[in-house]
């Protein structure tokens, strides 16, 4: 089995990011689990069964092509969703929630300023609130009553267990089936609005009056519930500038630096991109159904604004340079 | 899956899209064991383990034509494992079938308590502490440490968004660090 000694290099952004977190204190436990792969506990196969499925799987090769109509259902180069969030910093200040919302006294959890505190709630959904914020829930949250009260901003990877997860701020009602986004609600400020935005799934999104109609985001999309016109529905909010999508084979990225987007095609196909600086540094927004690496370079270079860019290929990946 | 290497991988799949049986023995011969293990892992029966296997092998032959090059094999193998194994549970239960993620993953064995700490107590006390995590965290932690999966490939493998799989992972850790501190602080730089 694939074992590696030192911390690899995905921790780097995370570490960047949560700077109450050193290299030392995760090192030793990820150094000294070498020998203690849960898979060894696992029975070794044996080896008459091995042959058997074998067998099964050269005739199966052997017989023609093999190729069966093809299943629709069956997404094999399904993407990772992913959402990078560029807003400002996370702001500040909080309430704490009188327990009148709830019948049994509700636990209260708060992230101190500057931290991040992460909940594991008992139906298996995690939450990581940001410092400054409180996330409130009923003790007998489970799978059949998930609901929450969140003041600050949190973001949740919602499991799906049949019953919605509704979060409540102080002027909207967010209610997801199984799913991962970002909620902003930071009651205390001058822009006092509720901000939702989806990483995976589908959320739908009201008034805490429910008052107006409710809003349904899908991933890669926000919504603003804005304090001051409680009757109105929640806004489609544009999503931040820096939003990027990869769903269902579509790249999007709005007014950013070819720079990141180079930075995201290598981490997300694992190539390595060569380009000069002035090339990094331009900006563009694109939007484009792609599925392969090299169809979505060229899409890049393809651009009124990128006209002049061309591409090869390299050992690694792809070289793009100025015609 | 210890020596392969992502450009092995690279080249399975680019011949595996032209149908090259040669490449699909190959895969499997490489293969097998590990997702064999990673399939009782989740069915903790060895008779489901083959059928997961099989499955999925007759599985990628049958969508071989369509398997994207750019994207990594290894991953893709067990996401198929995993969702395959997943599906098979799912179809075992005697009641209605709940999400997902009600499933639960059983850990190994869990070895008792003991009072004198070796390196190789240390590893069954370490063993016990992975027990210890939640199943997903577990799952994470594991495709991390011993498959060398990155933080996307486990997010596309176990469909979460990525930061979940890093918050899972420094999580896990830790958690392993408490329990080292508890334990054995000495182990830890002061």
């Amino acid at each position: 089995m694939t074992s590696r000694p030192t911390l690899p290099p995905d921790f780097e952004k995370w570490l960047a990011d949560h700077p109450d977190v050193t290299p030392d204190d995760l090192a030793p436990p990820w150094r000294l689990t070498e020998g203690a792969d849960p898979l060894c506990a696992a029975p070794a196969p044996d080896p008459a069964r091995i042959q058997a499925i074998q067998a099964t799987l050269a005739k199966t090769a052997a017989n023609g092509t093999g190729n069966a109509a093809p299943r629709p259902a069956l997404r094999l180069v399904k993407r990772p969703r992913r959402v990078q969030w560029m807003a400002a910093a996370a702001v500040v200040v909080v309430l704490v929630l009188a327990g009148i919302f709830f019948r049994q006294q509700p636990l209260t959890i708060s992230a101190p300023a500057g931290e991040i505190a992460m909940i594991d709630l008992p139906d298996g959904s995690l939450v990581e609130l940001q410092g400054g914020s409180t996330l409130t829930y009923a003790r007998r949250f489970d799978a059949r009553t998930r609901r929450a009260r969140l003041d600050g901003e949190a973001f949740f990877e919602v499991t799906k267990a049949g019953t919605p997860f509704v979060i409540e701020t102080f002027n909207a009602t967010v209610t997801v089936l199984g799913t991962s986004f970002n909620v902003r609600a930071w009651p205390d400020t001058p822009e006092a609005e509720t901000v939702v935005f989806v990483e995976t799934g589908l959320v739908e999104v009201t008034t805490k009056q429910a008052t107006g109609d409710a809003i349904r985001l899908a991933a890669g999309e926000a919504a603003r519930v804005a304090a001051v016109d409680d009757a109105s529905s929640p806004q489609a909010a544009a999503a931040p500038d820096a939003a990027y999508l990869w769903r269902d084979d579509l790249f999007f990225f709005f007014d950013q630096p070819l720079g990141v987007m180079f930075d995201e095609i290598e981490q997300h196909f694992d190539i390595e991109i060569i380009a000069s600086e002035s090339i990094r540094s331009q900006t563009l927004t694109i939007k484009t159904d792609v599925t392969t690496a090299e169809a979505l370079i060229a899409e890049l270079c393809k651009t009124p604004k990128t006209m002049t860019l061309r591409y090869r290929l390299t050992a690694n990946g792809f070289e793009i340079f100025e015609e | 899956m210890k020596t392969l290497t992502n450009e092995q991988f690279s080249s399975w799949s680019r011949r595996l899209r032209r149908s090259d049986r040669q490449a699909y023995t190959q895969v499997f011969e490489a293969t097998y064991d590990t997702l064999y293990r990673y399939a009782w892992y989740f069915v903790h029966d060895e008779d489901a383990a083959y059928d997961v296997l099989q499955d999925v092998f007759l599985k990628l032959w049958q969508v071989r034509e369509r398997v994207d090059p750019a994207r990594s094999l290894k991953a893709l193998l067990y996401q198929m494992v995993r969702n395959t194994a997943l599906n098979h549970m799912r179809h075992a239960k005697r009641h209605a079938a709940d999400a997902l993620d009600d499933v639960q993953v059983e850990p190994a064995s869990l070895p008792r308590e003991e009072e004198d700490f070796d390196m190789q107590t240390l590893e069954t006390h370490l063993q016990r502490w992975i027990d210890e995590l939640p199943q997903r965290r577990r799952e994470a932690f594991m495709l991390s440490r011993y498959q060398g999966l990155s933080h996307i490939e486990i997010a596309g493998i176990m469909d979460l968004a990525p930061k979940t799989v890093n918050n899972h992972i420094v999580l896990a850790l830790q958690h392993l660090r408490s329990r080292l501190l508890a334990h054995q602080p000495d182990l830890l730089p002061s």
